[in-house]
């Protein structure tokens, strides 16, 4: 695989890390004087002026993005308004509840979507096709919080069987881990069925079949692997979907993750949680999307060879 | 006698492409030379046909005269009009007399326009819209081409490659060009066609006295069809002149060569078989010198370190040769 | 094979496919049009104000369940309020956003695909930075950034929901444009002095057109969904104003005694979204089944 397809997939990831964090800077600077909404509006001037020299608001605002990305880099994001840490480890402590549910959903939405897509694309045209289709349109038309407010009806009011918000125990999971994938195994069933079908008409599964071969082994050998490429395009979508996904449950179910703390933070105004979650996000977002797309050189050939001006 | 005008010159054209496959950002460029330093004229009322490989320059040519691609240095005058930089409503003016005729004609017509409207757009841009009038013109320049009136209402998808190219032609006429540039006019079209429009192209010299720029790399049309012929070569002219002196009796060894390749249907005719071996080489990197000499069967040592010029030889035409001025060929 | 085990069923499965499908497509565009209807004159045909305070009717359950009344159909919320008439203009408030937002996004994004397909260069690299940008970060989160800095209006939510999405319409503009300019009836029309504008709107864009309207209308239960989920957040649109999400949202915290007030916009945003996309789904097949 060509090195060049990678160093300026790497120097893209880069800059664009580096424009969501100058983004992050300049809406903070564009919202209007931290001074007001921290110190309030009663504040004596003396205080505003230590305010400002403390945090060296009154430096040009060149100087101010300078020390606002050294701070970065070594970790310093300043502290939480809400809780007077860092806001770093404010919102690292809340990170490994965040990556719980999110392992579990990821699991079963793969696990679930992708054989439900199978299955429908192998039996196209039948029953067992168009009901799967139409419970994964159901699916993800319908938004994650109405999936969640529904569970919660059923489960928690009318039957009692599951508590509604909070964590701890095994039973605190079942609910929010089925919102989030709901909705997932829906979208991911739909792409893989139209993935499948795409390989499973061309000519060369109909030629690996006259010559011989099981079902079993066509789907192996011959679709499955250049179906591949779009489920690897799908991974792309999904860890964007899971973080929007993991935000709204998190909310409404109490899980003490950083969806909920993103929530809260921004209802309060509490900048520099904000900004390290954004910035924690986007981060994985953009390692993320490099990773598929050193995936896929390696996968396509066609890809990232000789290719001409992108 | 009549009097003979020079209508387009070209003068010392040249062109080159950076490739668009980007390395790092901070790596050389690389460039493709296209066009090397390219004379040559044309006078009012004549067919000059533009001969050569594929890759040669010579789509390149016609597409820089047409301001499709703008040059790397030389000027295009058009009637002493220096075309290259005009702007505006002068260049509108002006390049209104140097209309182009598409190579592939399913490609330069819109899918969603009935051609008639494709035809009297270029009057609707140039004089404003006057529907009425237009399309009366439109039809009218269609029938001449052989074209009725209800295939004019229909789709491009609609109608086949030689009408297809006759909408084309048309769209071309409409503003009563004093040049047209046709490029391939007729290698989309089945064999069967092409006469058809051969002859089409032909009746409307005659009737206009339209001068006509012809590109191919047909050379039995190009022979047929025009009073003189340039043969390019890797982006240079290596022969020009009258067709009836260059055709019968070819002096460049790439002519010579394009030339005696051209199959004669009568097998007691013996020709010498000029071979040249290889193929062409890359323009990335382009030979010294002569840029045939590697393959050239004459080659002197002269060859491969200078660029022959092209100079006028004693029957009229001029060659790009030091073979052929030192008189080795004849 | 798979195909000959069930292939007697196979038959007869299409057949009723296609006439169950029709229903659907039938039932997807009378609620949809209903939706329109009721959005448009939502304060026309309410029953009540739907910022009135009725403290002594708080909590009413609608109709069907015991203790109801025709009075509030579907029943009040914990101010009295009628849930019926904050339903019809929920439904307007909702709709009017998505529908301005998946419009704003669609122009803004196909504009900017057309500028950068002609100027290339810096520009056309500029908005692919744009681009990684975007794609970089769920647009919610990017949402929620910027709520966070700036007061939660509606201008600034509708301005939000205008560039959802505008990444889409902008790689396909530019992709469309890029391959017109380069072959074909773009270059023939300008070698004829053509100008730029002219060739955008007479050539190129007609041929955008259908795909245009088949991304707009996949894109637009999309739209509703972020919308319904910021203000179920509390982050959307704010009182006094309500929409569908609001309700939802205010809702839940009533779930127990209440559950109509969480359930019935609910219900509301599900048969919404859901039909659009059934719908979104037909117009691609009947538009540009290229892009399946």
């Amino acid at each position: 695989m060509n090195s060049t397809y990678i160093i300026r997939k790497v120097l893209r990831a880069l800059l664009t890390v580096w424009m969501v964090t100058t983004f992050v800077f300049l809406i903070l600077r564009l919202s209007g004087d931290p001074t007001v909404s921290v110190l309030g509006l009663e504040a004596s001037p003396e205080a505003v002026e230590a305010f400002r020299a403390k945090w060296g608001l009154d430096d040009p605002v060149r100087v101010q993005y300078m020390r606002f990305f050294s701070n970065a880099v070594r970790g310093d994001m300043g502290d939480s308004i809400l809780e007077g840490t860092s806001a770093l480890s404010s919102v690292l402590s809340r990170l490994p509840n965040t990556l719980n549910l999110m392992f579990i959903a990821t699991f079963l939405t793969f696990l679930i979507g992708i054989s439900m897509g199978l299955i429908a694309s192998l039996y196209n045209n039948t029953i067992k096709d168009k009901i799967i289709m139409v419970i994964a349109v159901a699916g993800f038309s319908t938004p994650t919080f109405v999936v969640a407010v529904v569970l919660v009806l059923i489960f928690s009011i009318n039957l009692a069987w599951l508590p509604s918000s909070g964590s701890g125990t095994w039973q605190h999971y079942i609910m929010p881990i089925l919102t989030m994938t709901i909705v997932e195994a829906a979208i991911f069933a739909r792409f893989t069925r139209s993935a499948m079908l795409e390989v499973l008409y061309q000519p060369y599964v109909k030629t690996a079949v006259a010559k011989g071969l099981s079902w079993w082994q066509v789907i192996r050998r011959h679709a499955l692997p250049n179906a591949a490429i779009p489920i690897v395009t799908i991974c792309g979508f999904w860890i964007g979907l899971i973080i929007a996904g993991a935000v709204i449950t998190e909310s409404i179910f109490g899980w003490p993750g950083i969806g909920r703390l993103l929530v809260y933070s921004v209802k309060h105004r509490d900048y520099n949680v904000v900004q390290v979650i954004v910035l924690l996000i986007s981060c994985t977002m953009v390692i993320t999307n490099l990773s598929i797309d050193i995936i896929y050189g390696w996968l396509d050939p066609r890809v990232s060879i000789d290719r001409e001006g992108e | 006698m009549e009097q003979v005008t020079e209508i387009l010159e070209v003068k010392n054209l040249s062109k080159k492409f950076h490739l668009k496959k980007q390395k790092m950002p901070w790596q050389k460029k690389k460039y493709v030379h296209v066009l090397n330093d390219i004379n040559f004229t044309v006078n009012t009322g004549e067919a000059l046909g533009i001969v050569g490989e594929s890759g040669c320059g010579k789509s390149t040519t016609a597409k820089i005269i047409m301001d499709i691609y703008s040059p790397t240095s030389g000027t295009i005058k058009f009637k002493s009009n220096e075309l290259t930089g005009l702007k505006g409503e002068e260049k509108k003016r002006i390049r209104r007399n140097i209309q182009y005729v598409f190579q592939d004609p399913m490609g330069a017509l819109n899918p969603r326009i009935p051609v008639v409207e494709q035809v009297y757009e270029p009057l609707i841009i140039h004089y404003g819209r006057n529907i009425k009038e237009q399309y009366q013109k439109a039809v009218s320049l269609l029938e001449s081409v052989g074209m009725s009136e209800s295939l004019g209402k229909m789709y491009p998808h609609q109608l086949s490659g030689g009408q297809r190219q006759r909408v084309v032609l048309a769209r071309a006429m409409i503003l009563e060009p004093e040049i047209l540039i046709c490029d391939e006019p007729i290698s989309a079209l089945d064999v069967s066609i092409q006469s058809q429009v051969v002859n089409l192209l032909m009746k409307i010299r005659e009737e206009r006295g339209i001068t006509l720029i012809f590109i191919s790399h047909d050379l039995s049309m190009i022979r047929h069809l025009c009073d003189s012929t340039a043969v390019m070569y890797m982006g240079n002219i290596v022969e020009q002149g009258l067709s009836e002196t260059v055709f019968p009796n070819p002096l460049h060894p790439y002519t010579k060569s394009l030339i005696n390749a051209i199959p004669i249907p009568d097998p007691r005719v013996k020709r010498e078989d000029t071979i040249v071996e290889g193929e062409i080489p890359s323009l990335l990197n382009p030979p010294s010198g002569c840029r045939f000499h590697p393959r050239c069967p004459v080659a002197m040592a002269k060859c491969s370190k200078k660029v022959p010029e092209l100079k006028i030889l004693s029957d009229g035409r001029k060659a790009a040769c030091f073979a052929v001025e030192k008189g080795v060929v004849q | 094979m798979y195909n000959q085990k069930t292939n007697g069923n196979r038959i007869v499965i299409e057949k009723k496919g296609v006439k169950g499908k029709t229903y659907i497509i039938i039932f997807a565009t009378v609620w949809l049009t209903a939706m329109i209807v009721i959005g448009f004159f939502a304060p026309l045909i309410a029953p009540f104000d739907y910022q009135k305070i009725t403290l002594s009717s708080r909590l009413l359950p609608p109709v069907w369940v015991d203790g109801g009344s025709f009075t509030n159909i579907f029943g009040t919320d914990d101010l009295g309020r009628d849930i019926l008439s904050r339903l019809f203009q929920s439904i307007r408030i909702s709709l009017l956003v998505a529908i301005l937002g998946t419009v704003i996004s669609a122009v803004l994004g196909t504009t900017l695909g057309f500028i950068a397909a002609h100027f290339r260069g810096v520009v056309d690299d500029f908005l692919m930075m744009l681009v990684d940008f975007q794609a970089s970060l769920p647009f919610m989160i990017l949402a929620l950034t910027v709520i966070a800095f700036f007061e939660s209006s509606l201008l600034l939510f509708i301005g939000l929901m205008g560039i959802y999405g505008w990444e889409r319409y902008a790689r396909f503009a530019r992709g469309l444009a890029l391959s017109a300019e380069e072959q074909g009836y773009a270059v023939a029309v300008r070698s004829f002095g053509a100008s730029p504008v002219r060739i955008y709107l007479r050539h190129i864009l007609p041929n955008v057109g259908n795909t245009l309207v088949v991304n707009m209308t996949l894109n637009f239960p999309k739209v509703i969904m972020m919308e319904t989920s910021l203000s179920f957040l509390g982050l959307g649109i704010q009182p006094p104003e309500t929409s569908l999400g609001n309700m939802v949202g205010f809702g839940r915290d009533f779930i127990l005694t209440a559950w109509w007030m969480a359930i019935i916009p609910a219900v509301t945003i599900f048969l919404t979204t859901l039909t659009m996309s059934i719908l979104g789904d037909w117009v691609r097949d009947k538009l540009d089944p290229s892009l399946k």
